[in-house]
């Protein structure tokens, strides 16, 4: 009885506790994956200091402030050159300057300390905002080779693209088979006239683009399965000679059907029904899709998607059929799409991927290529899809707006980020273009630029900003950033200070819990006292000792619950095992879904906590200990000669 | 020196009447190898005083020395263990242990089990042939040997026996005082023994009386 109700509430509480931490990590991956676990902001002595204004005064640096990015990639620390350039005005502060004399480089000399402090992974970042239009065009199915046009347009926040980030290929999603079925028709159309405001015809792209694009998609996706749709006719082809097939004929269509009396069969370029010779042309179609095994692709010359063929294999009513069909009225079902290289591809895929350690953009030539977060596949959008980023820009004769075309390459889960599912991410040159000319979106400057550093193992960030710190310090380059970890983000701090107290809340829970089902130790073992009182006294009689009694009952009173903690650890390792089963299960009583995936993930954390575990079996042995201690303790103080008369 | 000598023992029992007095100025010099019944109607300590002697229950007031030591004071559960044998009117085997494991029971406690001289005290009291069985299948009699070999396992120096016989029938109560007598004397263990029954306390060297004030 008391086994059951400890191990019971052991079973609770490390599933309690094990969920919990899990959430706690997962949201803190998803948290750390996007925004680094560590990053520096440049201070306001930053922007007050020679090293950046001087850039604006400038001839070699075009008389634009830089960002740091570009700062990183600047030839010369300082631009400056009295030759050239105006004489300084008086609110120019004083460089700060390196022991040589020369001007101390903030940028790059943070950099260097970066990857002098540890073993980790550093870039600028840079965040502005734009306008996002997206064109969705689908095809048409009531008017063949006609396209709908639909539009999407957002504010939206436009990040750098992050590529350094070593955890970047677990945010993008990879494409998905519609999606590649999307690219192949999105291929043969053109990007023309999308930055227009008036919705025009969609135009189709030339045919040396369109055969580039193909050839693009086939190097880096393997086709594997194909299904028909309800327009798709049978080429006479793919039926063998002379193999007999059920069907139904009614006046120029016939419907392969199991259910069908008719036979039909193949003789060269004939149809026959129950042997008799069709002169007329009819339409061969089935009665449900068919999924084919796609083999090679070919094509010759090709114009439009249609013009590729595509070698199949499937079983039509128990019979093998093979051979070439036109990519026309079948969708892709299932792919395998090529996203990780080990070298960099001659023909490089229209989504971002990568190689070694850096995830790329793919080069889209007219566009430039944008990632967004999945929210927006809920709204119909898919890679390949056509838009533009606009955006305001300061000119001479005021501020105009600015349209750059773009293109969707991919999707990133955003997990927790609190500007979520709003942000894009894009190549940071674009990015630095728009930020430096942007005057329609103001961001706090501070906030929406830095640099991020990622660090193999999140436990470390906390170490890794401090000993950052005080390296920056130590190299005079202390005022410049603010140094900070990802429990010290902004948006990050209250979710995290949050799991922190639900752990500690969990574990005080667990621990009344706990008492509580051990104080049933107590009742039990008391009973068992009453229950031997006899053999009690005569132990003592014989000369045993009070400690030998006191001993063998708390002893059973830590036998207990250590057998307790066993079997609820064994039940809980069994449980979070098939976590997904009980999910499924606690939905089902609910009526409705008992936990939802946007807060809990796509499925419930399925790891045993260590930590909880460790809190496990050192908290119940000690709390059964003293359970047991209390009738232990009413054991040796019996007096013999009272029971034994 | 006497082995065991108590001095003006006296035991209160607290009730919510009122104190009851059980003893009184009880004084006695037990000396080594000698038997000693106490006798006297129910109710007037016997018990009590054997509980006391035995330094299972502490008196009110009074000294007890055994072997010269207060036997009142330090650790009691060596010396009961080492030097005093106990045997109880209801017998008191642990009854789900076999025979031979409740005659090693003292020794268990003591750190030394030695099988053979329990083996060899069942043997004395003719219960070699039942050493596996489990103590409560053995009947009343049988049930007494046993405790009786229980008590001289640590070869101790005084064997307590509160009405031993009490709860037997005439003839095996006879066997079993014959037994418990010889052993004491070829053993040469001093014995104290509580009982109502003239034949038993005419065995022994010296009887006491208690009285009801």
């Amino acid at each position: 009885m008391s086994i059951c109700v400890i191990s019971l509430v052991v079973w609770l509480t490390l599933i309690f506790l094990s969920v919990t931490e899990g959430m706690e990590r997962g949201w803190l991956k998803k948290l750390t994956s996007l925004n680094a676990p560590v990053r520096l902001t440049p201070t306001n002595a930053y922007y007050q200091s020679y090293y950046h204004l001087i850039d604006q005064l400038s001839y070699a640096s075009g008389y634009e402030s830089k960002s740091l990015r570009e700062k990183a990639l600047a030839q010369a620390s300082d631009p400056y050159d009295q030759e050239v350039d105006a004489q300084l005005p008086y609110f120019i502060p004083q460089p700060v300057k390196n022991s040589d004399g020369s001007v101390k480089d903030l940028v790059k000399d943070t950099l260097l300390a970066i990857n002098e402090t540890g073993s980790c992974q550093a870039s600028p970042f840079e965040m502005t905002g734009g306008l996002l239009k997206l064109r969705m065009v689908h095809p048409e199915f009531d008017l063949p080779g006609e396209e709908q046009q639909n539009y999407l347009t957002q504010v939206t926040y436009i990040g750098s693209f992050p590529e350094n980030n070593p955890r970047l290929a677990e945010l993008l999603l990879p494409p998905k088979a519609s999606e590649v079925d999307h690219l192949f028709h999105m291929a043969a159309l053109s990007g023309e006239g999308i930055v227009e405001d008036e919705a025009s015809l969609v135009k189709k792209t030339s045919r040396e683009n369109f055969e580039e694009q193909i050839e693009r998609l086939i190097a880096n996706v393997s086709i594997d399965e194909i299904t028909t749709t309800q327009e798709w006719e049978v080429p006479l082809s793919l039926l063998p000679e002379a193999m007999p097939f059920h069907g139904i004929y009614s006046s120029n269509r016939i419907e392969l059907t199991q259910k069908g009396s008719r036979i039909i069969h193949r003789r060269g370029k004939s149809v026959y029904v129950d042997g008799k010779k069709l002169h007329q042309k009819v339409h061969l179609q089935l009665d449900q899709p068919l999924t084919f095994s796609v083999g090679e692709i070919t094509y010759e010359d090709p114009k439009r998607v249609s013009d590729l063929q595509l070698f199949v294999r499937a079983n039509l009513q128990g019979k093998s059929i093979h051979g070439n069909i036109p990519y026309q009225n079948v969708a892709i079902e299932k792919i395998t799409a090529k996203q990780h290289f080990s070298k960099e591809p001659k023909l490089t895929p229209p989504w971002p991927y990568r190689v070694g350690k850096k995830t790329y953009l793919p080069n889209l030539h007219e566009q430039t290529p944008v990632v967004v977060a999945k929210s927006y596949q809920e709204s119909g959008v898919q890679i390949g899809d056509l838009g533009f980023l606009s955006y305001g820009a300061q000119t001479t004769s005021g501020v105009q707006e600015q349209r750059i075309p773009i293109a969707v390459a991919g999707f990133y889960d955003p997990g927790i980020m609190s500007i979520g599912n709003k942000c894009i991410f894009t190549d940071s040159e674009l990015v630095t273009a728009m930020r430096t000319a942007n005057h329609s979106y103001t961001l706090d400057r501070a906030q929406s630029t830095g640099i991020q550093v990622w660090t193999p193992d999140l436990s470390q960030a906390d170490v890794f900003a401090e000993t950052l710190r005080t390296k920056l310090d130590a190299a005079g380059l202390g005022p410049f950033w603010q140094v900070q970890s990802f429990r010290q983000y902004d948006f990050a701090k209250d979710l995290l200070q949050q799991f922190e107290s639900d752990k500690y809340l969990f574990t005080l829970i667990g621990i009344i819990i706990l008492i509580v089902a051990c104080t049933n130790i107590i009742s039990l073992l008391s009973l068992l006292v009453n229950d031997k009182k006899e053999e009690i006294a005569i132990l003592q009689a014989m000369g045993a000792t009070k400690r030998h009694i006191a001993m063998i009952f708390a002893g059973s009173g830590v036998i207990l619950g250590l057998i307790g903690s066993v079997v609820g650890t064994v039940l809980a390792i069994i449980t979070l095992h098939n976590i997904d089963h009980v999910a499924e299960m606690l939905s089902f009583i609910q009526g409705h879904e008992a936990f939802n995936s946007a807060f809990y993930g796509n499925s419930l954390p399925n790891e045993l906590s260590k930590s909880a575990l460790y809190f496990i079996l050192i908290s119940t042995p000690i709390i059964s200990l003293v359970a047991g201690l209390v009738p232990a303790l009413k054991a040796c103080r019996l007096q013999p000669s009272e029971v034994l008369k | 020196m006497s082995l065991l000598q108590a001095k003006d023992i006296k035991k209160v029992y607290k009730s919510p009447s009122g104190n009851i007095e059980v003893l009184s100025r009880f004084s006695l010099s037990l000396d080594r190898g000698e038997a000693i019944a106490i006798m006297g109607p129910s109710g007037v300590g016997k018990s009590t005083l054997l509980s006391i002697l035995g330094t299972l229950e502490k008196p009110t007031s009074g000294y007890l020395e055994i072997q010269g030591k207060n036997a009142l004071k330090g650790d009691l559960s060596q010396r009961r263990n080492h030097l005093l044998g106990f045997i109880f009117q209801r017998f008191h085997l642990l009854e789900e242990f076999t025979t031979l494991q409740n005659v090693l029971l003292p020794g268990k406690i003591a750190g030394n089990a030695d099988e053979k001289r329990a083996l060899m005290l069942l043997d004395k009291v003719g219960l070699l042939d039942r050493a596996n069985f489990l103590a409560k299948v053995l009947s009343g009699g049988e049930k007494q040997r046993v405790a009786i070999a229980r008590a001289l396992m640590n070869d101790p120096q005084i064997l307590f026996a509160d009405e031993p016989t009490g709860n037997l029938d005439s003839h095996t109560s006879s066997q079993i005082q014959d037994l418990l007598i010889s052993l004491c004397r070829e053993m040469k263990k001093s014995l104290i023994v509580a009982t109502h029954d003239e034949g038993l306390a005419l065995k022994c060297d010296r009887i006491i009386h208690l009285e009801k004030k």
